[in-house]
């Protein structure tokens, strides 16, 4: 199997960003982003100077810098920096010694089962079968 | 935080997709054997065998008892059934005898009864039977009819002999049984112009059987002094020997070589014969 290649975004420090940013694949952003950033894959990374006014939504997701907004990772979320809202994460979760909450930490799982009463009934059937 | 950091901390995060490459995977996988459906079915007969161990051992001793129980009863069976028969063969042949020995009389009381009237006993298979009933047993091989016949039959053997029928007189009258040892030597001395006097004082059967020695003694005149004692006593002594001695006809046989008779002396074969009534000692066969 071939290691793909890395893909990774820069937002180098001195950017400005109105509006979302949507990415399918990693982020590193050093600067100003007044919008969501949204990925699917790949880490999220909020450097430290970074400062994100909206949502940060990420397979992972590491806060050195400052949100104002909502945090949502599937996977492993660290944070050792600012955020200001409610953090959301499915995986686990570090906090490092320049973390600052401000907000609820909540753990979710419902999102691993989607679709649960059919995937159940279908389980159920399959192993009926067997 | 320059881009070496930069991409050391997205490598750090990024996840190796995991491809499941079957088709690399099964071709460098060594080759399995095939499972064969022999394999399925051995197991299928061991399970079946195993089945059957399991119900085998009651079905066994289920078998075992049941093969007891017929030999037994056959051999039980068997056992009642000779002793029934030995217990039943002389009520058989009593029953048989008081058949056979009673219609006699309750055939005169029948005369007076009509035909529809039902006889005294009832009748059956036995009744209607002529021939005796057989009786085997399984204990012995003796036959029930011999051992009536033997009660019976000393009463037949007795009258036999007195009541022989005709046709063995006249058998026993025959030439044939006429006393051989006699008869054939005068024969033969005849014809070998032998001395005739040894067939004149035979006895009357003898000489009614042999009219040719008749001309004999016409030959010989002379001789016929010192034979013709010998022959009487040889005409005697069959008539005083036989009753003595029942086995005589064995010694007759001495005179069959006519070389050594051919001789005109007749009292020679005699004189063997004499000693013993002289001596008066009994010969022993």
């Amino acid at each position: 199997m071939k290691p793909q290649p890395l893909n990774v975004t820069l937002l180098a420090a001195g950017l400005s960003i109105h509006g979302n940013v949507i990415l399918d694949h990693g982020v590193s952003s050093f600067g100003i982003v007044d919008g969501n950033i949204v990925s699917n894959a790949g880490l999220v990374h909020i450097g430290p100077g970074g400062m994100v006014k909206g949502q940060v939504e990420g397979e992972h997701v590491r806060v050195d810098g400052t949100v104002e907004g909502d945090v949502h990772a599937r996977g492993v979320l660290e944070i050792n920096g600012r955020v200001k809202g409610n953090v959301y994460y499915y995986g686990t979760i570090r906090l490092g010694p320049r973390a600052s909450l401000e907000g609820q930490i909540k753990r979710k799982s419902d999102m691993t089962i989607e679709n649960a009463p059919s995937n159940v009934q279908q389980l159920s059937r399959t192993a009926g079968t067997v | 935080m320059d881009l070496r950091e930069i991409q050391a901390l997205h490598a750090q995060y990024t996840a190796q997709p995991v491809v499941i490459d079957v088709a690399s995977h099964t071709a460098a996988m060594p080759a399995l054997p095939a499972p064969d459906r022999g394999g399925a079915a051995g197991a299928r007969i061991d399970k079946f065998v195993g089945k059957l161990s399991e119900a085998g051992k009651p079905a066994l001793v289920a078998l075992a008892i049941a093969a007891v129980a017929a030999v037994g009863g056959m051999s039980i069976a068997r056992i009642w059934h000779a002793m029934h028969e030995t217990v039943a063969a002389p009520k058989v042949l009593a029953a048989s005898s008081a058949a056979t020995h009673a219609p006699v009389p309750a055939s005169e009381p029948t005369r007076d009864r009509p035909i529809d009237v039902t006889p005294p006993h009832p009748l059956s298979s036995k009744d209607l039977d002529s021939v005796a009933p057989v009786t085997h047993s399984a204990l012995s091989n003796i036959d029930a009819r011999t051992l009536a016949s033997t009660t019976s039959a000393p009463v037949a053997d007795r009258t036999v002999p007195t009541a022989r029928p005709a046709a063995e007189n006249v058998a026993a009258a025959s030439p044939i049984r006429i006393q051989r040892p006699v008869t054939p030597i005068a024969p033969t001395t005849v014809a070998s112009a032998a001395p005739a006097p040894q067939a004149v004082p035979t006895a009357d059967t003898q000489v009614r059987s042999l009219p040719a020695p008749a001309p004999v003694p016409q030959q010989s005149p002379v001789q016929p002094k010192a034979p013709v004692a010998t022959p009487v006593q040889e005409a005697a002594k069959p008539e005083t020997r036989p009753a003595l001695r029942p086995l005589h006809h064995v010694t007759r046989h001495q005179p069959t070589t006519p070389s050594n008779e051919a001789s005109p002396e007749p009292a020679a074969p005699t004189q063997p014969k004499a000693q013993p009534g002289k001596t008066g000692d009994v010969q022993l066969f």
